[in-house]
């Protein structure tokens, strides 16, 4: 497919900033390359989009695109960017995070900017555990998952991320892995250009502190994947063993925020 | 430096308008009448029923200390919440003002027994006691004039209660001059 | 032409609703919070007028998401602003040390009430004055302006928004549940004569920008979002790119420009008011509803014969050492009264340095200290 665009996926990638923090095996480095692609394919003016990212290994992600990005605190990537989409509604908004930062402590803020319908685009890497502080579990560890602080194996039930984006209402949901490079930026192209708050999960498990100690984990190959775009998010299944479905889940319309209160303030 | 200040407190339950008598009052004041006027409220945490009360400093000059222990009139809308008032004390040259209702024990040489429970009732809505209350506190002290005080009620009160509050207010105040 | 924004004229407004048109007519266009008494009567009239005047209001999940909102509105250029209580207040301090790092312009009201914890939520406190200094972890230098009056509640958050966006660095307002409630005369003036700073842009390319490179210890100019500079802004140390650098050298660097564009300036951020301090041996220092109380006392002493002065810090933060140090060096003995158990009695300890007694006057909370009180404190201190 061609695009036309004045940019290539080069002019959104920092070439100023020298090696980067990432493991070499890590899926956060293809992921950024579709990022910067889905960017490009936009068309969208570079100096009106903003990347916003929290804290961890996914964290970074903001530091190393060339547009105007921010590196917020643990958990609350959403919130601010929800002011910064707010307070310019020209601005095209990105989150791009972590699991970790985006369900555990920034869970309650995705909720509710989901349940708003604020116009900006949630990215999140989900490798399934906390890789930057040493692979701690977290709300997206498999069950019974070994992580430094699983040492018996994990006891709590992960979080089914694009059920949990759809049942707030994100306007688009998705699951991708870095395998399907193709897929995985158009599907964050689309969710650039949707109206309303959109949701891509990438699944991509730590090889450095999570598959190492758990070489069962799905690593998101194609082998181990099934692209199915109907699939019911309610019951996708996501655990060690089963086949990884993924998919642009979820495509509808809903008034985005700043509508709802325009038309609010206006009568 | 010495100021005149006349002080009022209003004494009730949530849900009488004390809060907004107080208001009325000191926006007259200040606004109306180029005074100077503080306006302070106390209350408990519920939002219904619970002791109420506001503290109004008049004076010509700025006023300083926001706090009244004794003031110069005291309007008491509910017993409850005047027994309960541990911040003011009722000295012998305080004004009092009750309701009818409310049967309050205590000593002073001008005090005054106001049926604006039932003058309220019989306008329509027990809600504007307190409007009564005012017009008649109006006449009393000579304070403010009344005009002032219509115009306060005008800009503090929703256009469509203004007519019920007006009268009450217009009752209140002619209570007390055909007392004379 | 007239600003339909700015409500000049006499008003007879709350402290709450005095901050919140103080902030309108410094320009304040975008308040994000979250309800808590004292202080909702803010978010209320931000709510009712911001959408007239081309503003935007949200009320977020919490007040740790309505700091941060509060800071992507500043970056994304809106001058913008939350208000809280104690208990809100210690949530958004996470986000408070971000717009610190980040050198981000803000305001955030603190309507103090009696605490710790949930405390006396209808009722005043001054007990939070270290936690505005110190409440963010790290070192940091803030400013900080206590309003004792409606009027002050206007006045001091149109300053408030001036110093933010002259120093970029986010601003408290540290009011009361007493003042913020009491309602007085507010004068507003006409909008050409309030004052108002807007941060500087820079006026270089974008190669050549440097979003915190600094000369001669200035505030450095700041491209907001969609300014065109791909800036890159960060809680991590950073160097004058905006970039992590995450180094003892880096640090070194960071820190001290950040507290120094405070303390270096602090002529320029203080404001006080000193009354008969001529002839005064003992002098009370207050502020914020305090202050009121210790005017009283003052004039109830001096009527008695008592050579007493009155010291009312307005700009509590950076803390104006040099008057206690320098501008008034004959005075022997300090009296503190504070609704708290002592917290700004220390800082006039360590400012006095062993020149003079220090008493302090505390009040737990709950109420306004009685200037009886302080009468009888200051008549003890005579003898
Ligand atoms: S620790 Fe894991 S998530 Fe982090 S960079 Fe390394 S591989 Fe990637």
């Amino acid at each position: 497919m061609t695009y036309n665009s004045p940019y290539t996926k080069d002019d959104f990638l920092r070439d100023d900033r020298g090696p980067h923090i990432w493991c070499p095996q890590c899926g956060i480095r293809p992921s950024i390359q579709c990022f910067a692609g889905a960017l490009a394919q936009t068309g969208i003016d570079r100096d009106k989009i903003v990347v916003v990212s929290g804290i961890g290994c996914a964290g970074r992600i903001a530091g190393y695109m060339y547009c105007d990005s921010f590196h917020a605190t643990h958990g609350r990537a959403i919130p601010f960017a929800t002011g910064v989409k707010l307070a310019n509604p020209d601005l095209t908004v990105v989150v791009f995070s972590g699991d970790g930062d985006l369900f555990a402590i920034g869970g309650n803020h995705f909720i509710h900017a989901t349940r708003r319908n604020i116009d900006i685009s949630v990215f999140c890497i989900n490798n399934g555990v906390y890789g930057m502080t040493g692979g701690q579990s977290a709300p997206t560890t498999h069950m019974g998952a070994w992580t430094a602080t699983s040492p018996y194996g994990n006891c709590e039930p992960p979080f089914n991320l694009p059920h949990l984006a759809e049942s707030c209402g994100a306007v688009y949901v998705a699951r991708w892995t870095p395998a399907y490079t193709d897929e995985l930026t158009q599907s964050m192209r689309e969710a650039i250009q949707t109206r309303g708050f959109s949701f891509v999960e990438i699944v991509t498990p730590c090889p450095t502190n999570y598959v190492r100690y758990n070489p069962t984990v799905n690593t998101g190959s194609k082998e181990h994947t099934r692209i199915d775009h109907s699939a019911d998010v309610h019951s996708l299944q996501y655990s060690c063993e089963a086949q990884l479905v993924v998919g642009t889940f979820v495509r509808r319309q809903r008034p985005v925020f700043e509508v709802q209160q325009n038309n609010r303030t206006q009568t | 430096m010495t100021q005149k200040e006349t002080t009022f407190r209003i004494a009730g339950i949530g849900g009488q308008g004390i809060v907004l008598a107080g208001y009325i009052l000191g926006n007259a004041a200040t606004i109306y009448e180029k005074k100077y006027a503080l306006f302070t409220r106390q209350y408990g945490p519920e939002a219904r029923g619970a002791n109420c009360y506001s503290s109004v400093i008049v004076s010509d000059q700025p006023i300083l200390y926001p706090i009244i222990c004794s003031p110069s009139i005291y309007i008491c809308m509910s017993k409850k919440a005047f027994d309960a008032d541990n911040a003011c004390t009722v000295t012998p040259e305080t004004i009092i003002c009750t309701d009818k209702n409310v049967d309050i024990s205590v000593c002073s040489a001008r005090r005054y027994s106001v049926a604006a429970d039932l003058e309220a009732r019989h306008i329509g809505s027990r809600v504007v006691a307190n409007m009564v209350m005012l017009g008649y506190v109006t006449a009393l002290t000579g304070l403010i004039r009344k005009e002032s005080m219509i115009e306060s009620i005008h800009s503090a009160v929703e256009q469509q209660y203004l007519p019920l509050n007006l009268a009450a207010f217009n009752r209140g105040f002619s209570l007390y001059t055909s007392e004379l | 032409m007239v600003d339909p924004s700015v409500m000049t004229g006499e008003h007879f407004w709350m402290g709450n609703i005095a901050c919140a048109e103080g902030a309108i007519s410094a320009g304040c266009r975008f308040f994000a919070g979250y309800p808590i008494t004292p202080a909702t009567e803010i978010a209320e009239q931000m709510a009712r007028r911001l959408p007239q005047i081309k503003g935007v209001y949200i009320q977020m999940e919490d007040e740790i998401a309505s700091m941060a909102a509060v800071l992507g509105a500043s970056w994304a250029g809106r001058k913008s602003m939350t208000a809280t209580s104690g208990p809100g207040l210690s949530l958004m301090l996470e986000n408070i040390g971000l717009g610190i790092m980040t050198e981000t312009p803000c305001v955030i009201v603190n309507v103090q009430r009696g605490s710790p914890s949930t405390g006396l939520p209808t009722l005043v406190g001054q007990a939070d004055m270290m936690q505005a200094r110190w409440g963010a972890h790290g070192d940091y230098e803030i400013i900080a302006y206590a309003p004792s009056s409606a009027q002050e509640c206007f006045d001091l958050t149109v300053l408030a928004f001036y110093m933010s966006e002259k120093y970029r660095v986010p601003v408290f307002i540290l009011s009361d549940g007493f003042v913020g409630y009491m309602t007085e005369k507010v004068v507003v003036p006409p909008a050409e004569s309030i004052p108002q700073f807007n941060r500087q842009k820079p006026n270089v390319s974008r190669e050549k920008y440097l979003p915190h490179h600094l000369a001669d210890n200035e505030v450095p100019p700041m491209a907001v979002f969609g300014d065109g500079y791909c800036v890159h802004a960060t809680g991590l140390t950073h160097d004058d790119r905006g970039y992590p650098d995450t180094t003892e050298q880096a640090q070194d660097i960071l820190i001290k420009r950040l507290i120094g564009k405070i303390r270096l300036n602090i002529d320029d951020i203080t404001r006080y008011e000193a009354t008969y301090l001529d002839d005064a041996a003992m002098v009370v220092v207050s502020y914020g509803i305090t202050s009121r109380v210790c005017a009283k006392a003052v004039e109830l002493a001096r009527s008695q014969g008592i050579a007493v002065g009155h010291l009312r810090i307005i700009s509590v933060w950076p803390f104006p050492d040099h008057l206690f140090r320098w501008s008034f060096p004959d005075v022997k003995h300090w009296i503190v009264p504070e609704i708290n158990m002592g917290q700004i009695v220390r800082e006039v300890q360590r400012a006095v340095c062993g020149q003079g007694t220090v008493t302090p006057v505390s009040h737990a909370g709950g109420d306004v200290i009685r200037a009886e009180k302080i009468l009888s404190v200051l008549k003890e201190l005579c003898k």
